[in-house]
C-alpha cells in the first residue's frame, strides 16, 4: 500500500500545482484502523494523503460542494459510478473534475479488525499479500484474510478497478469477490420470509431509526438540492411536510420506502448509506431489492439520463391490464 | 453515605422484584446494539454491558413526546393533558451518563421548570453501575468523572469480584435499599479498597488524554478562526452527533392536526440540520455548515459552561465512535487549545 | 382533509375506505359514465381526480394509507392512450416497482391496486371497485401504516 500512497501524494501535489484547487482524498483517522475524508488545497498538504483498506468512504458527494472550483477526487471502483451519475444529472461539471482512480483490493470491516487487534495498538503499515492484508504494528504482524474480514459489499465486488477515470494509479487489482457468495443473499432471505415475519423484521429495524438523515446526506444519489423530507427553504413543496419531525414508525416507513425509491435505478451500490447508519439499519437490502426488480422487469430496455425510472418501453411488463 | 453489598447472583432477582413495583428501564440488546428500554422480563437485560447507542437521556427527554391534545370541534377549544409518568427504575447507568443528567437538570429544572422532564425525573430511581473497561473513544476523565463514580445515581453498583459494592447516595436510594433490604448484605473490609484499585486500573486505560482547562475562554477568541470551515469540509451535517449525545437537549415543537383534533409534540432537533435556525423570512443566520458545526462545539465546550457552570460534554465518546467521517471532539479540543488567536 | 377515523362498532360493520386516484381523461370519465349509466358499485371509495396517473407520487399512496385509507386505487388510461402520450408508461414502471417494495417490507400488495380504465369502460370501473372492496374486506383494516401521531 506504501507505493500506492506514494504515487497518490505525488499526483495530488502535481495536480495542486497545476491548478486543481481542492484535492479530495483520504487521510489517517484519529481512531484505530480508520481513515477520514481529507481536502488538500496546497501542494504541501498532499503529504497527508493515504490509501489503505480503511478508506471506505465514497468521496464523490463532496464534489457538489465545490461547483465553481477545479477539483480532483480519489475514487475506488465502487465510487466511480457516482461521478458519471451526478455529471449526467448535471450536478457536476465533469470538465472541472480530475477523477483519480485507485485499484482496490477490498476494504476491511473495521469492527472485525478491532475485534482481533489488541486495543490501542497503532497500525504502522498495511501490506497487501495476495488475498490477505497484513497489518504491521509495534506488537508484530496481524494477518487478515480477505474472505473472512472484508466489508460485505467488497466480498461481492467485481469493480475493483475503477473505470471512466482521468488518472489511474497503482497496479491492477485482482478481483476479490468470493464466487461462492450470492450478492443477493440477504434480499432473498427477506423475500423468503412469510409476510408477517417480514413485517416484524422491518418494524424492528425501522423502529430504531433516529431520522438523523446521515444516510441521505452521504448518498451520492440523494442529490436533490431540496429534499422532500425537509423544509430548509420556506414554502418548499407549498410548505408540505411529508413526515413529521417527531420520530414515529409510520413516518419512518414513509421515509425509508421513499428514500429507497428516489434512488432506485440511480443507486451506485456504494453502501455508504448503510455504513453511516448509527443504528445499523440494513438499507442495502432495500437498494438491492429495487435494483434486482429493475433488472428483472426492465433490464433489457433503455434507461434515461436519471435511470430506468425516467424511461419506459411500450412493451414493459404490465400487471395492471 | 451508606454502603452495602449485593451478591452477583442476587442482582437479577432484585431487579425482578423491582419490576413488579416499578417500570424497569434497563439496557437491552437489539441486533448487537444497546438501548435503554422498559423490560417485561429481567431475562431481556444485558448485563455487564458497554455504551448504549442512544443515551439514557431518552428516558427523561424522549425523542418525541406529546405535550397536550386539543380539539376545536364545534367552535370551542378543549385542551387535554397528556402528561403522565409511572414510577420507574432506570437501571445500569454509567458514570458519564449519570453526569449527563446533571447537565440536563441545569437546563430543564431552571425556572420555569419543565414539567414533563421534572415529573419523570422525580418518579425515577436511578441505579448506576461502574464501568469495567474503558472504551477506546471515552474521555470522561477530562471532566473529572471517574469510571467507577456514582454521583448522580440514587444507588450505585460497582462490580468487585463476586459481589457488587452498593453505594446508597440519596434519600431515594436509601428508601429503595431499605425496602428491599433482604437482598443486601453488610459491607465487608476490602471491597471499597478493591473498588478504588479498579479506579486506578481504569484510569490507565484511556487511549487519549484530554485536558479542557481554559477551553471556554480560549474558544471565545476563536469564533472567526478558519479552523471551523476546514473542519466542516468533511462534516455531513447529519443528526448523529447530536442525537447520540447524552447532553444535547435542543428540541422543536410541532402540531399534528387532523381535522378538528390535534396534538402538540416536542421532539429532538439538531443544530447541524439546515433548517434548525431558519427564520420564516427565509433568512438563516447559520446558513453555512461550518457555522452549524462551530455552534455544536461552542455549545458543548463553551456556552454550556458559561451559562450553567457545568460542562456541556461528559466525554462519553458516542459522537467520536459514531461520526461517519471521524470528527473527533477530543481532537477538536486539542487543536483548539493549540491554536493561535 | 383527513380521512375520518373508521367507526368500528363490530367486526361485520367495518367498511373499508379506499382512496382512488383517477386520471382526468379516461378513468374519471369512466367513473362518471358508470354513474350516469346507474351501474352499482360499493360506496367505499373516495375519488381524487388527477391530471394523469403519472401524477400519483408514491408518497400520495403512503400518505393515504397513513391517514386512514385501507387501500389505494390508481386508475389511468390504457398504455398507448395517454392524453399526454407517455405518462402512464412511467406510471406502469413506477408502480410495478413500488408494489414490489411494499411487499418486500411485509405489506399486503393488494392494498395498492392499479388498473387501466378508458372513458368508455364504465363496467370495468365498477368491477374494479367491487373486486378491490372484496379483497380489502378479506384483509381487514390497515393498521400497519396508520398514523400513530394522534
Ligand atoms: S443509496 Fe446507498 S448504496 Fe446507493 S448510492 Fe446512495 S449511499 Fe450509495
Ligand atoms: S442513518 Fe440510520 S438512523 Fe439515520 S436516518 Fe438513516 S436509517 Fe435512520
Ligand atoms: S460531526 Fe459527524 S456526526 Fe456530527 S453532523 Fe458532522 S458528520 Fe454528522
Ligand atoms: S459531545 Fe460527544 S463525547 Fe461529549 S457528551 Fe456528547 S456525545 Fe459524548
Amino acid at each position: 500500500m506504501k507505493e500506492l500512497t506514494e504515487s497518490l501524494r505525488q499526483e495530488a501535489s502535481r495536480l495542486l500545482r497545476e491548478g486543481v484547487e481542492v484535492f479530495i482524498g483520504y487521510a489517517a483517522g484519529s481512531l484505530q484502523a480508520s481513515a477520514r475524508p481529507f481536502f488538500a488545497t496546497r501542494p504541501e498538504e498532499a503529504a497527508e494523503l493515504v490509501f489503505n483498506p480503511f478508506c471506505v468512504h465514497n468521496l464523490v458527494k463532496y464534489l457538489v460542494r465545490f461547483p465553481d472550483k477545479r477539483t480532483a477526487v480519489v475514487v475506488k471502483g465502487c465510487d466511480g459510478g457516482a461521478v458519471s451519475r451526478l455529471a449526467e444529472e448535471r450536478h457536476l461539471d465533469r470538465e472541472k473534475i480530475t477523477v483519480v482512480g485507485v485499484p482496490c483490493g477490498g476494504m476491511l470491516e473495521r469492527e472485525r479488525v478491532l475485534a482481533q487487534l489488541p486495543p490501542a495498538t497503532r497500525i504502522e503499515a498495511v501490506e497487501e499479500r495476495g488475498n490477505t492484508y497484513v497489518l504491521h504494528t509495534a506488537r508484530g504482524e496481524y494477518p487478515f484474510e480477505k474472505k473472512a474480514n472484508l466489508a460485505a459489499k467488497c466480498l461481492v465486488c467485481v469493480r475493483n478497478n475503477p473505470v471512466g477515470v482521468d488518472l489511474l494509479l497503482g497496479k491492477e487489482a485482482m478481483p476479490v469477490a468470493d464466487p461462492e457468495r450470492d450478492p443477493l443473499e440477504g434480499v432473498k432471505a427477506v423475500e423468503a420470509l412469510p409476510a408477517g415475519e417480514k413485517a416484524a423484521f422491518w418494524d424492528r429495524v425501522f423502529g430504531r431509526c433516529l431520522r438523523c438523515y446521515a444516510c441521505r446526506e452521504v448518498c451520492p444519489a440523494c442529490s436533490c438540492t431540496q429534499c422532500a423530507f425537509e423544509q430548509a427553504v420556506p414554502g418548499w413543496q407549498q410548505g408540505a411536510m411529508w413526515v413529521e419531525k417527531a420520530k414515529n414508525l409510520p413516518d419512518s416507513y414513509h421515509y425509508h420506502l421513499i428514500r429507497a425509491f428516489h434512488v432506485a435505478g440511480r443507486c451506485t451500490g456504494c453502501a455508504e448509506c448503510e455504513r453511516v447508519c448509527p443504528v445499523r439499519i440494513p438499507l442495502m437490502l432495500l437498494n438491492q431489492k429495487l435494483a434486482k426488480e429493475i433488472e428483472a422487469l426492465f433490464g433489457g430496455a433503455p434507461a434515461g439520463a436519471c435511470g430506468p425510472l425516467c424511461a419506459y418501453a411500450p412493451d414493459d411488463p404490465d400487471q395492471f391490464a | 453515605m451508606d454502603s452495602k453489598l449485593l451478591k452477583k447472583e442476587k442482582l437479577l432477582p432484585l431487579l425482578d422484584e423491582l419490576r413488579k413495583e416499578f417500570l424497569l428501564v434497563a439496557p437491552v440488546e437489539e441486533d448487537a446494539l444497546l438501548f435503554y428500554r422498559p423490560v417485561e422480563s429481567v431475562a431481556e437485560i444485558k448485563l455487564g454491558s458497554g455504551r448504549s447507542v442512544v443515551p439514557p437521556k431518552e428516558w427523561f427527554f424522549p425523542q418525541a413526546e406529546s405535550l397536550y391534545r386539543y380539539s376545536t370541534e364545534g367552535g370551542g377549544l378543549v385542551l387535554e393533558e397528556t402528561l403522565a409518568a409511572t414510577p420507574a427504575v432506570l437501571f445500569g447507568i454509567h458514570p458519564c451518563d449519570l453526569r449527563s443528567f446533571a447537565v440536563l437538570d441545569a437546563v430543564f429544572l431552571q425556572e420555569p421548570v419543565d414539567r414533563y422532564y421534572t415529573l419523570r425525573r422525580e418518579k425515577t430511581v436511578i441505579i448506576g453501575i461502574s464501568c469495567t473497561a474503558v472504551c477506546p473513544e471515552c474521555f470522561c476523565s477530562a471532566y473529572g468523572i471517574s469510571p467507577v463514580e456514582g454521583t448522580g445515581a440514587d444507588v450505585h453498583l460497582s462490580e468487585v469480584g463476586a459481589v457488587y459494592m452498593v453505594e446508597v447516595l440519596t434519600p431515594k436510594g436509601k428508601e429503595l435499599v431499605a425496602r428491599y433490604q433482604e437482598f443486601f448484605e453488610d459491607q465487608v473490609a476490602g471491597v471499597a479498597e478493591a473498588k478504588e484499585a479498579r479506579k486506578e486500573t481504569l484510569s490507565g486505560q484511556f487511549t487519549v488524554r484530554v485536558t479542557v482547562d481554559g477551553l471556554p475562554a480560549k474558544l471565545g477568541s476563536l469564533f472567526d478562526h478558519p479552523y471551523w470551515e476546514e473542519l466542516s469540509r468533511r462534516c455531513l451535517g447529519c443528526g448523529i452527533c447530536t442525537y447520540v449525545c447524552p447532553t444535547c437537549h435542543c428540541f422543536d415543537i410541532t402540531d399534528v392536526c387532523r381535522g378538528f383534533e390535534g396534538k402538540r409534540f416536542r421532539c429532538w432537533d439538531a443544530c447541524l440540520f439546515r433548517d434548525y435556525t431558519l427564520h420564516t423570512s427565509g433568512h438563516n443566520p447559520r446558513h453555512a455548515l461550518y457555522q452549524r458545526l462551530r455552534n455544536r462545539f461552542f455549545h458543548k465546550l463553551k456556552y454550556n459552561h458559561d451559562r450553567y457552570a457545568i460542562e456541556g460534554c461528559v466525554g462519553c465518546g458516542r459522537c467520536v465512535a459514531l461520526c461517519p467521517v471521524n470528527i473527533d471532539i477530543r481532537e477538536v479540543i486539542a487543536t483548539v487549545r493549540g491554536l493561535g488567536e | 382533509m383527513p380521512v375520518k377515523e373508521n367507526t368500528v362498532t363490530n367486526a361485520n360493520a367495518w367498511e373499508p375506505k379506499i382512496v382512488a386516484f383517477l386520471c382526468n381523461w379516461c378513468s374519471y370519465a369512466g367513473a362518471d359514465l358508470a354513474g350516469v349509466s346507474r351501474l352499482k358499485y360499493p360506496a367505499n371509495i373516495r375519488i381524487i381526480r388527477v391530471p394523469c396517473s403519472s401524477r400519483v407520487n408514491p408518497q400520495f399512496i403512503l400518505r393515504a394509507l397513513q391517514r386512514g385509507a385501507d387501500g389505494v386505487l390508481v386508475v389511468g388510461c390504457h398504455p398507448g392512450d395517454c392524453h399526454y402520450v407517455t405518462g402512464n408508461y412511467f406510471t406502469r414502471r413506477r408502480l410495478t416497482l413500488f408494489k414490489s417494495l411494499l411487499e418486500f417490507v411485509g405489506f399486503e400488495p393488494e392494498r395498492l391496486k392499479v388498473r387501466w380504465v378508458s372513458a368508455a369502460e364504465a363496467g370495468r370501473f365498477a368491477e374494479t371497485v367491487k373486486e378491490m372492496v372484496e379483497e380489502i374486506k378479506l384483509l381487514g383494516p390497515n393498521r400497519r401504516l396508520q398514523d400513530s401521531m394522534l
